[in-house]
């Protein structure tokens, strides 16, 4: 086939995957917010209330986007897309099964975490732009937030890769069949203070409740995003909701096995084509139900507090269990040598 | 309460070469009657002297036909006395301000100056509070509300002309029109109740040290309301702010002002009720009481036993479902909004019970002179039993749910700590003000209804800071829902209302009323002429002297500071505005 066929194709699935994931997730909040609040969500719009977030994305397709007037016009168009775009990209390294890849990169990791740095210039030029000091200030918010959540988060994941001996995200899988002691499933799980580390990090990144400040509704109207409308606004939307689905995938990725089921042998799995991807999904979206729960749980903290927890907690205890586990490894190593 | 010994009172004033008429008015108490010119050195012998009285209940103004005398109400808590000083002014006289003797003055005498024409000088922030400019002095006897007058319009003349041009950034904060007035200097003495004081954060979580380095970046005048989702009503907020700091503070008020005090002026004594529910519109019972209580006062009609119980059971149910609307949204201000819908679901039956009772679910005119409106049916009984029995258990859930969230404690503690002092000057009364450690109650220790004969405690709290409120509040719950059981158990049998004419025509005479409202001392001054309207109204808003304290303690914190601060003072705007 043609390479750049192939390459479009690809490049379409992944958008697809990105706006339904979109549509299903905000329906799912609704309905895990609604559970736990003691309410039922959406409930008119189709059986369940399922048309409702077909609905809303249809009105915001339809609804008029008006520029005000005092805005930097350039900058405030093309931020929605600085946000989206990233969030797209990062889809590309996604591994949903061996053979499920959009595109197989040796360093698909890194190339997760570079382009979502670039998400937050995007938040800041939407905040900027906006010559709205509520979105200014959310803006900011949300550059501290990288800046303190970046270095830890990364940190976090080299222990798995120091383990896996791979940045690649299908060789991290790969190295995480089989199991410890015949009943223990080899998942990277069990190396526990980095997957907190990486957790916490990961929603301070996602702009999840407790560290949601960035568009703390109580504080700062609606933050960056405040004097956005329409389709516009759906795209700042979206792309949260896709980092969210980025962020869980990872953590799937890093910790939890990937695509492949406990006790069953990988290539038992990989038989059935379909199977590994659908997997991944599921196991995603168990990780962003937990995610959902705690959004509906806990207030947010304020921003000098997030600021603190980065930079006194998460980032030396990552650096310092970065060096734990390095040890631990060289220690597994001799002693396996040894015997 | 005690009335304080006029001769004692005359004796002091005479020592500092003051000449007061002091008088004891029946039904109201000590009068002390002083001239403009000794009004400072008064005051400053009522504050400091062997007289004593620190606290400055309220501050109002009454226009007698030939001068408008501005009422000082002041009150001892030690003896339990309450004395009234009044100063006569002539129409546009200068009123000289007293908040540096009586800090708690600061946005009454705002409003007393503007309501009566009169100029204010020595006032830190003279502006008009509750109108803007153009708008005649609506208290005087001969202006009226009239449709095309503007009471609140956009602060387009607040902006002189010559700075139009300027951005407000570019301005110093000293010069820039829209910017806070700079720090109140605070009187010395009092404890600042700014939460500026540096306290230990707990472990782990600090807040950012102001002014790192020396570091200035650029100010910021950020207004915050009357449309921001957290300011509970229709407040603005103007803040001075530098980075996340607020470093200055201007509460701007009035958008909900309709002049209840001045629309009292020309309805029945029996039709203040429904005028009163539209002021604290989550508590209306308590202000349709305070307003009762006085008529009854000022008439000297003996209430039923059982209707007295009937107004401890509706006004403590009331409190429940206010403190409910501040338990929510506290949450919500501090980003958890799970709490707000579990404690809704109380205040959905707690609504439907009173619409059972009263017919209202917000605006009840229940509690009429005399007694109240109609008796309670045993299907509402029933269900206030059911509801005792789900809410005892859902209150220790909530006290978990949020009050227990180690985010929420963090956000909380040390936040908007007011000292026992401060508090006081400034005039805060009810959970604000027990929260700071100072144990005072209206229900407990100026008895009225039939609280003398419930079983209750007044929980008290030394911290003074937002979460001491909180616990505060949530443990008064308890202790409503305590006699709530109490009332419905032990309901003596009787009538629910006393019998009283139609229309009431009270002697003339001037009485005080005071009801402890969820949000604190809610006073009702009554001054009758004889005819079936009275001649002059005041309601002593409870919220407004917890929100001028609020406007003090905000400087310092943090923008989502300030949002959880304010909602920890648990004020409601219709109230502030009147």
């Amino acid at each position: 086939m043609n390479i750049w066929l192939i390459a479009i194709l690809r490049f379409l699935a992944a958008l697809a995957l990105m706006l339904v994931n979109g549509v299903v997730l905000i329906y799912m909040l609704r309905k895990v917010l609604g559970r736990l609040h003691v309410r039922l969500g959406p409930m008119d719009n189709g059986p369940w209330g399922l048309l409702q977030t077909p609905f809303d994305v249809l009105k915001l397709l339809s609804k008029e986007d008006p520029t005000p007037k005092a805005v930097d016009k350039a900058l405030f168009w093309l931020a929605p897309a600085v946000v989206f775009v990233p969030s797209l990209m990062a889809y590309i390294a996604l591994p949903f099964s061996n053979t499920w890849t959009i595109a197989n990169l040796p360093l698909g990791l890194l190339f997760i975490f570079a382009v979502m740095s670039i998400i937050p210039l995007g938040i800041l030029m939407a905040g900027w732009a906006s010559n709205n000091k509520w979105s200014l200030l959310g803006a900011m918010r949300a550059v501290g937030a990288q800046v303190t959540y970046e270095v830890p988060m990364l940190m976090a994941a080299l222990p798995v890769v120091m383990m896996a001996g791979s940045l690649n995200l299908g060789d991290i899988v790969n190295a995480q069949s089989g199991t410890v002691l015949w009943v223990i499933p080899n998942w990277y799980i069990w190396n526990v203070p980095a997957f907190i580390l990486f957790f916490i990090s990961g929603l301070i990144e996602t702009g999840q409740t407790p560290f949601d400040m960035a568009e703390a509704e109580s504080e700062l109207v609606a933050g960056f995003a405040t004097e956005y409308s329409s389709m516009r606004f759906g795209l700042l939307f979206l792309s949260e909701f896709s980092n969210t689905f980025i962020f869980a995938a990872l953590l799937v990725t890093l910790f939890f096995g990937g695509w492949q089921l406990p006790w069953v042998p990988a290539s038992a799995l990989s038989a059935i084509g379909f199977l590994p991807p659908v997997l991944f999904v599921v196991k995603t979206y168990i990780v962003i139900f937990f995610l959902m729960v705690i959004r509906g749980t806990l207030p947010r903290v304020r921003v000098d507090q997030m600021l603190a927890l980065g930079w006194k907690f998460l980032l030396p205890s990552s650096l310092a269990w970065l060096m734990v586990t390095g040890v631990l490894i060289k220690v597994s190593q001799v002693l396996a040598v040894g015997r | 309460m005690h009335t304080p010994d006029p001769t004692a009172i005359s004796g002091a004033l005479d020592a500092i070469g003051v000449s007061a008429g002091v008088e004891e008015v029946a039904k109201l108490g000590v009068v002390c009657r002083v001239a403009p010119a000794d009004s400072r050195s008064t005051l400053r012998a009522f504050k400091e002297g062997d007289l004593a009285f620190g606290f400055l209940v309220d501050l109002f103004g009454v226009d007698t036909g030939e001068a408008v005398d501005v009422v000082y109400h002041l009150r001892s808590f030690s003896r339990d006395e309450d004395v009234y000083v009044k100063v006569e002014h002539e129409y546009g006289a200068n009123l000289e301000s007293m908040w540096d003797i009586y800090p708690a003055g600061l946005m009454p005498e705002r409003e007393l100056a503007e309501m009566f024409g009169l100029t204010l000088s020595g006032h830190p922030n003279p502006r008009r509070l509750l109108t803007t400019d153009g708008c005649p002095p609506f208290l005087l006897k001969g202006s009226e509300i009239r449709a095309e007058d503007e009471v609140r319009h956009r602060e387009r003349q607040v902006v002189a002309p010559e700075n139009l041009e300027r951005t407000v950034s570019s301005l110093e904060p000293e010069q820039s029109p829209h910017a806070a007035p700079a720090k109140m200097p605070l009187q010395e003495g009092i404890a600042a109740p700014s939460a500026v004081q540096p306290v230990d954060l707990p472990a782990g979580l600090h807040r950012a040290p102001t002014g790192v380095d020396e570091l200035q970046t650029e100010r910021l005048i950020l207004s915050m309301g009357p449309q921001h989702p957290s300011t509970h009503g229709v407040l603005r907020i103007n803040l001075e702010i530098d980075g996340e700091e607020v470093i200055g503070s201007e509460c701007h008020i009035g958008y909900l002002h309709r002049g209840i005090e001045k629309l009292a002026e020309t309805r029945r004594f029996t039709a203040l009720g429904p005028l009163m529910d539209r002021g604290d519109y989550l508590a209306s019972m308590h202000a349709e009481l305070a307003t009762s209580l006085a008529t009854e006062q000022l008439l000297e009609v003996e209430v039923p036993r059982r209707a007295n119980w009937l107004r401890v059971l509706m006004g403590e149910l009331n409190r429940i479902s206010s403190h409910i609307v501040w338990y929510g949204p506290n949450g919500l201000d501090a980003g958890s909004m799970g709490p707000f819908l579990y404690v809704f679901r109380d205040r959905e039956y707690m609504l439907d019970i009173l619409e059972d009772i009263t017919g209202g679910r917000m605006m009840f005119n229940y509690m009429r002179p005399g007694g109240v409106l109609r008796d309670i049916t045993p299907e509402a009984d029933g269900k206030i039993r059911k509801f005792l029995k789900f809410f005892n258990q859902h209150i220790d859930e909530n006290d978990e749910i949020l009050m227990g969230n180690e985010i929420f404690q963090a956000r909380m503690k040390d936040l908007g700590v007011f000292s026992k002092e401060g508090a006081l000057a400034f005039g805060l009364t009810g959970g604000n003000l027990r929260a700071s450690g100072f144990d005072f109650d209206v229900r407990r220790d100026q008895p009225y209804a039939a609280y003398p004969e419930m079983d209750f405690e007044v929980p008290v709290s030394t911290d003074g800071d937002a979460y001491a409120r909180c616990r505060v509040r949530l443990d008064e719950m308890r202790q409503s829902a305590r006699m709530i059981q109490q009332c419905i158990d032990g309901l003596p049998e009787g009538d629910f209302t006393a019998k009283v004419a139609k229309v009431l025509r009270p002697p003339a005479g001037e009485t005080y009323a005071a009801v402890e409202s969820p949000r604190g001392e809610l006073g009702v001054h009554l001054v009758a002429d004889g005819s079936d309207s009275p001649y002059r109204m005041r309601y002593r808003p409870p919220t407004l002297f917890a929100l001028q304290a609020g406007e003090q303690a905000l400087p310092g914190t943090l923008i989502a500071d300030s949002v959880v601060l304010m909602g920890s003072l648990d004020f409601v705007l219709g109230e502030i505005d009147r």
